[in-house]
């Protein structure tokens, strides 16, 4: 018999192969634009970091003062407190904000009812889509001592008086947390809900025909099947871990929650453009890329040697 | 067709890509609205007779008397075409009419037709994004031709480092600026170069807080006594509270605005921070003796007995109006010009009865008088500069344009608004409003732009039109309400100013950033120790024994404004005799 040869598929050359993806190009184009402008451009600019920056004076012509900046932050124990402060929030919705859109997105894929499935998708989605300012306000009347639901149901129900959250320390962390997980959950869910559109249905034919059940073929299956999309969004959440956003903190907090709420945003925004020392907040901002290029990496490198995979 | 139709995507992303790198001169934003105005001609002279401001010196007061028999003169020269300019202005947190563009609005194109300017931008951020507007511009390089704003100290600094334009020789030139400032407030205004970087507005000293006692209240409450000492506060705040156990007889923005209540009485100027005391000669940490634990006694018996506001720590600006206007509130603390601005909204709200007269502060017992009073303003608090890039032009438009704010012209438009339209002069030579567009035309915000504040005759003015557009009241009792209005007022005004010189804390420059670090530090820290032993979180005698410690700790940046202080009232001979 004669044995089949082995076909041989010679590469095309690259000018052709260019022609026939420029559609991919220019889509990309944009992106990369983007990227380009907005991320890579302005690195030039960490140089004011280590300046005395002035506006006016421009950069090259602002007064070089070494790693002034840095020791003044470093050895300043606000810069520590809300450090300390952004690092415990961000701990916090690292524990229960990221498992809670997986949570959501596997009990949606257990809901039979396609009509049913699709509107509580829409209602989750739909504070992702809310400024902070809306929800921050929702937040304020949910909880306002005199006029607020949760006061209300406690008052009623469990005859507790009034609390006023907001000023309270021991809370404060936990709205914060609770707000940004309602507001996001929803939305972060969508890329698990496509990931499990994606895993073969045989296989859960196959796992009910060997006496799998319900949770059997979760931890089984849909996990597994979910693993990647799960490492990648851990390990770029890991990347802004002394990272917060702004709005919702300078939204909620006050002058009795300073200790727990003030965070590197809403403090460097005071320095920077309240007191405009650019210079500063310059060095603040140049730490915290650094900080979180070391976090990023080091989750890189903890899951490809625990699971075997990594984002790079 | 996937091709092209991949090109089009493309082209339409790149295209929404640089639709936000554009020039902002193109934006359409309400605030900034970039119109083409037409060249109007040049104003008629006006044959009314000038006013005096009532609002500068005394010397020059006298010298505005005189004016008031001369006819008005050109408020600038002419020149052919009018001169393109961008602008930045501070408003006060006005109420505008929605919706309302700056630069079509009938006052501006007069006043640049008067200066013969065309505004091509004029930004005119909201109050509480003024800071971060202005700042980002500024860093990002992008400076418009004519400036008005606040934070003398940061634009002083701007000035050195070169972004505005040298403007010494135009105060001395310049035959309507050179009589308003005074030898010392040229000195002042000179920077460690000697030159003068930026115009201090002209100071007002009209414009000031007092607290506001809804007087129909005090009568539905069945409250006769009198508002004079704290304890007559107290019971007159327990009545309505007894009257409408749901009234907010008192509220504020956190502990940062309208807060003045809980600690002037006692003699302490804030919550957190310094102020200069006159009574001291000193410049003190206001945590500094004992006041300000009898402040945070009173403080904490209006929070228990929901005197009030429960939910003060949260609220903004706007939960702070709509709670006034709702809620029964007896006590508003506030500017003069805000009050004004008030009384057509609760009349508006439906309140017709409701009558707002001002009140001094209490002074309690044993606390010292100093805290509430203050010095005649130096200047306005507000700075003009002008882009060190603009060329000859457009820096001659710009000082065109302050000479034509500062004009007497423009004073009485700012003021009153126009002739047979917004007022008419009565045979006493008073100008009475004219309704409906008097009463439309009360948001006037150029008057702030060339003076900060406002001034005397402008909010007796609008505080006449407010009553007087108040369809719920007799004539009778409009008469009476505006006249106790603004006899009140003068009376407060007589008091309130004491016979300081002028406050040695006007004359420091931008401290360095370390110490404002501290500062800020230091504000955070005890607004946040007030709040919390307010509320019951901590108490009283955790308080106490902290307190030292802070005065303590922030003791370099007391002693940094002592030395200052010391400097400045050794400069210019300041001496505190009260």
């Amino acid at each position: 018999m004669q044995a089949a040869s082995p076909r041989t598929t010679q590469k095309k050359p690259l000018s052709v192969r260019f022609k026939k993806s420029i559609p991919y190009y220019l889509l990309l184009l944009p992106g990369m634009l983007l990227l380009f402008l907005f991320n890579y451009m302005p690195i030039g600019g960490i140089v004011i970091a280590f300046k005395d920056f002035s506006p006016f004076k421009g950069i090259w012509g602002s007064p070089w003062v070494g790693l002034k900046h840095f020791i003044y932050f470093l050895t300043n124990e606000s810069f520590w407190r809300v450090m300390r402060n952004t690092i415990i929030i961000n701990f916090y919705q690292l524990i229960f904000g990221f498992p809670f859109p997986i949570f959501f997105a596997l009990m949606l894929n257990e809901i039979a009812s396609n009509r049913f499935k699709k509107a509580i998708q829409t209602i989750s989605y739909l504070p992702h889509f809310l400024s902070w300012v809306v929800v921050a306000s929702l937040v304020t009347n949910v909880l306002s001592p005199s006029e607020g639901i949760v006061n209300g149901v406690l008052e009623r129900v469990f005859g507790i008086e009034p609390i006023y959250f907001l000023t309270k320390t021991e809370y404060f962390r936990g709205i914060i947390v609770v707000s940004a997980i309602w507001k996001n959950f929803g939305m972060n869910s969508v890329y698990y809900i496509a990931s499990l559109a994606g895993i073969d249905t045989e296989l859960y034919e196959a796992a009910a025909i060997d006496g799998a059940g319900r949770l059997r073929q979760t931890w089984h299956i849909t996990l597994p099947g979910l693993r990647n999309i799960i490492v990648v969004l851990l390990v770029l959440q890991m990347g802004s871990m002394i990272t917060i956003g702004f709005e919702q903190i300078f939204l909620l907090y006050n002058s009795m929650v300073y200790d727990v709420g003030d965070v590197i945003s809403t403090y460097t925004y005071r320095l920077g453009i309240v007191n405009t020392q650019f210079s500063l907040t310059s060095a603040i901002g140049v730490t915290q890329s650094v900080v979180n290029f070391i976090l990023v990496y080091s989750a890189n490198r903890i899951s490809r040697a625990l699971a075997g995979w990594s984002l790079w | 067709m996937k091709r092209s139709l991949a090109i089009v995507l493309a082209l339409l992303m790149l295209l929404g890509l640089f639709a936000g790198c554009s020039s902002n001169k193109g934006s359409s934003d309400a605030a900034e609205t970039k119109t083409e105005t037409k060249t109007e001609e040049k104003k008629e002279e006006t044959k009314k007779e000038s006013v005096s401001s009532g609002a500068k010196k005394e010397d020059q007061a006298k010298k505005e008397e005189t004016k008031k028999e001369e006819k008005k003169e050109e408020a600038a020269p002419v020149v052919d075409a009018p001169t393109k300019i961008t602008a930045f202005m501070q408003e006060a947190g006005q109420t505008f009419p929605d919706p309302f563009s700056h630069i079509d609005d009938w006052l501006t194109k007069e006043i640049a037709a008067i200066a013969n300017i065309e505004f091509t931008e004029l930004i005119v951020p909201a109050y509480t994004d003024t800071e971060t507007k202005f700042n980002l511009m500024m860093a990002g390089g992008d400076i418009p031709d004519y400036i008005h704003r606040a934070h003398r100290p940061d634009m002083r600094r701007y000035g050195e480092e070169g972004a505005f334009a040298d403007i010494t020789d135009i105060i001395r030139s310049s035959d309507i600026l050179s009589p308003l400032y005074t030898d010392v407030q040229i000195s002042v205004m000179k920077d460690s170069s000697g030159a003068i970087h930026v115009l201090d507005t002209l100071p007002i000293n009209d414009d000031y807080s007092a607290l506001f006692v809804r007087e129909d209240l005090l009568e539905k409450a069945g409250y006769t006594g009198d508002l004079v000492t704290v304890d007559d506060y107290l019971a007159a705040m327990r009545a309505v509270k007894a009257w409408d156990p749901n009234a907010i007889v008192y509220t504020c923005r956190a502990l940062a605005y309208q807060q003045w209540f809980l600690t002037q009485p006692f003699n302490v100027a804030n919550t957190c921070g310094w102020a200069w005391y006159p009574e001291r000669d000193a410049y003190c940490n206001n945590w500094e003796g004992d006041n300000i634990v009898k402040s945070l006694e009173f403080a904490r018996t209006l929070y228990k007995e929901k005197l009030i506001d429960p939910e003060f720590m949260t609220n903004n600006g706007d939960d702070v109006n709509q709670k006034r206007l709702k809620e029964n509130c007896l006590i508003w603390a506030q500017n003069r010009g805000g009050i004004v601005a008030r009384m057509e909204m609760i009349a508006a709200d439906g309140q017709s009865d409701a009558r707002m007269i001002p009140h001094p502060m209490p002074i309690a017992e044993g606390v010292g008088i100093d805290a509430y009073r203050t010095s005649p303003n130096l200047y306005g608090g507000h700075c003009i500069a002008f882009n060190a890039k603009c060329d000859q032009e457009k820096f001659d438009a710009c000082v065109r344009l302050v000479e034509t704010l500062l004009s007497d012209e423009v004073y009485i438009l700012t003021c009153y608004g126009r002739e047979g339209v917004e007022f008419e002069w009565n045979s006493a030579g008073n100008p009475t409003p004219l309704f409906p567009a008097a009463k439309e035309a009360t948001y006037k915000s150029w008057l702030g732009y060339a003076y900060t504040y406002n001034t005397a005759e402008n909010m007796n003015f609008n505080s006449t039109i407010a009553i007087y557009a108040n369809a719920g009241l007799s004539d009778d009792e409009k008469a009476a309400y505006a006249d106790k209005f603004v006899t009140a007022f003068d009376k407060i005004q007589d008091e309130y100013l004491c016979s300081l010189d002028y406050s040695p804390t006007i004359f420091l420059e931008a401290a360095p950033d370390e110490i404002n670090n501290m500062v800020a530090e230091c504000n955070e820290y005890q607004m946040s120790m007030y709040a919390k032993c307010m509320l019951g979180e901590i108490s009283l005698e955790d308080f106490v024994a902290q307190k030292d410690e802070t005065v303590a700790k922030y003791q370099a940046v007391t002693d940094y404004y002592k030395e200052k202080i010391d400097e400045v009232k050794a400069k210019y001979d300041l001496t505190y005799s009260k």
